[in-house]
């Protein structure tokens, strides 16, 4: 399956989570998501996201300028993006469970054979 | 802001490309956007074993989409061929003004430098918001209340802080909701920026003449009915004494080239403020203009003024007292003193040669 496809749309979420500990720019932010193991992760779109989570009063922005390179762009989480985080993680766990549980029954019925309508009926 | 200038020739280049496909978008969206761009694609080539960076265009959409940044089609040429030809020309002339913003950001993309100069000019903005304001504020009380308006009354100062808000709100696009006040607002831009000179200079010369008026207003009242001063303090008599230091009367001054000395610049005023509830009057000894230049003038009392302001007939003329009854004789003039007190007699021949009534 193509990750990019189902990356974009918890990249807000990945984003709040990565910054909710330490401030970070762009690049930065971007190599946290791929050392959590989110390879395909594409610049672009994880600057975008920080771009519109600020925008949406979400994060905090300032900017550091550098001696040996142009200026950096830090964001940092503030208590709306918190906010926002807890309620996206809470429904993400919802969703992955009940994505998880799906496809874990499916194989089993698959395997098993009997009352496929039903066990999904009861969930 | 831009920080191109520390970064290598390679993300400048990448940078610029990016904010060239982003020109659909207004400055401020294209600033938010791409504002340390620079740091990060430093970052990634530093980092990364590939050392291209990719397609800009590319790069752009997914950072638009990712931004949630509408796509908005710069200056479609939309359909010309299908339509008729002077429809084509209304179209191209609504599209021209699009077509020029495009085409300068475009070049302004490429050029880092004119970019910090937009940059430069956009943090002025305020400047003009305020200098609008105080524009329309002088139109706006001179409507009011044509004629002289100051800057420190009530009036202007109200007007004033409602115009201030409503020219900032308006400037930062807040309190526009209808798309032809944008129109109205742009037109009244352009008409405030060609009359901005015209207005400056006539508030000058309003500020010029409203300062000269308002400082000078008390003292024109007292020049018009005093001529005499010394050290800026009115002189409202003059006592003269000869060389022995005696009083002298009926002394006719002159200046420098023969004019009367006039106690008062208007020598047709009845009286001056003598001090102590005392006038001064003009000798009526000189023949043909009232003798404001003969002293001491002599005073009247307050009751020989009538009600409508002017010197009742029967005013009664009083010698003015002298400072002082002797003053000390001038060096070598001392044994010339007489006793006779005649020599003033002599020394008002033409004052007392004219009638007296």
């Amino acid at each position: 399956m193509d990750t990019t496809q189902l990356l974009k749309g918890v990249l807000d979420v990945a984003v709040l989570a990565a910054i909710q500990d330490e401030d970070g720019y762009g690049y930065d932010v971007v190599r946290r998501l791929r050392a959590a193991g989110l390879s395909e992760v594409g610049d672009a779109s994880v600057y975008g996201t920080l771009r519109r989570l600020y925008g949406a009063g979400a994060l905090t922005s300032y900017v550091v300028p550098s001696d040996d390179g142009p200026h950096r762009k830090y964001y940092g989480i503030n208590a709306e993006g918190r906010a926002m985080l807890r309620e996206q993680r809470d429904s993400w766990s919802a969703f992955a469970t009940t994505m998880n549980r799906l496809l874990t029954q499916k194989t089993k019925s698959t395997r098993t054979g009997p009352t496929p309508v039903r066990t999904i009926g009861e969930k | 802001m831009s920080a191109s200038t520390l970064a290598s020739p390679a993300v400048s280049e990448f940078a610029a490309a990016v904010r060239a496909a982003l020109l659909d978008l207004t400055p401020d969206e294209v600033d938010e956007l791409t504002d340390g761009l620079e740091a990060d694609l430093t970052d990634r080539l530093a980092e990364s074993t590939a050392s291209e960076l990719g397609d800009p265009v590319a790069y752009a959409e997914e950072l638009r989409v990712a931004a949630g940044m509408p796509h908005r089609p710069a200056a479609a040429p939309a359909a010309g061929g299908a339509l008729p030809s002077w429809l084509n020309v209304v179209d191209a002339l609504r599209e021209a003004p699009r077509e020029i913003v495009v085409a300068f950001r475009e070049f302004g993309a490429r050029h880092p430098s004119l970019r910090r100069m937009r940059d430069f000019v956009v943090t002025l903005r305020p400047l003009w918001w305020l200098f609008r304001a105080a524009v329309i504020t002088a139109l706006v009380v001179n409507i009011l209340r044509p004629g002289w308006w100051s800057p420190i009354n009530g009036l202007t100062i109200a007007v004033g802080i409602a115009v201030l808000v409503i020219s900032v709100q308006f400037g930062r696009g807040r309190w526009l909701p209808f798309a032809w006040m944008r129109g109205l607002l742009l037109a009244v831009n352009v008409i405030l920026v060609i009359a901005a000179p015209f207005v400056v200079a006539s508030v000058a010369t309003a500020v010029n003449n409203g300062w000269y008026s308002t400082t000078y207003a008390d003292d024109t009242a007292d020049l018009s009915s005093s001529g005499l001063l010394e050290n800026g303090d009115q002189v409202s008599n003059i006592f003269a004494y000869d060389a022995q230091g005696r009083p002298l009367t009926g002394v006719q001054l002159f200046d420098q080239d023969g004019k009367p000395l006039d106690l008062m610049a208007d020598a047709s005023v009845p009286y001056g403020y003598g001090g102590d509830s005392a006038y001064t009057v003009p000798s009526d000894a000189v023949t043909g203009r009232p003798g404001w230049n003969v002293f001491p003038l002599d005073h009247v009392r307050q009751n020989a003024i009538a009600d409508d302001g002017t010197l009742k007939a029967t005013a009664h003329r009083i010698p003015a007292e002298p400072p002082f009854a002797t003053v000390k004789p001038l060096a070598g003039s001392e044994t010339a003193a007489g006793p006779t007190p005649a020599p003033t007699q002599s020394a008002t021949p033409s004052a007392t040669s004219a009638p007296t009534p």
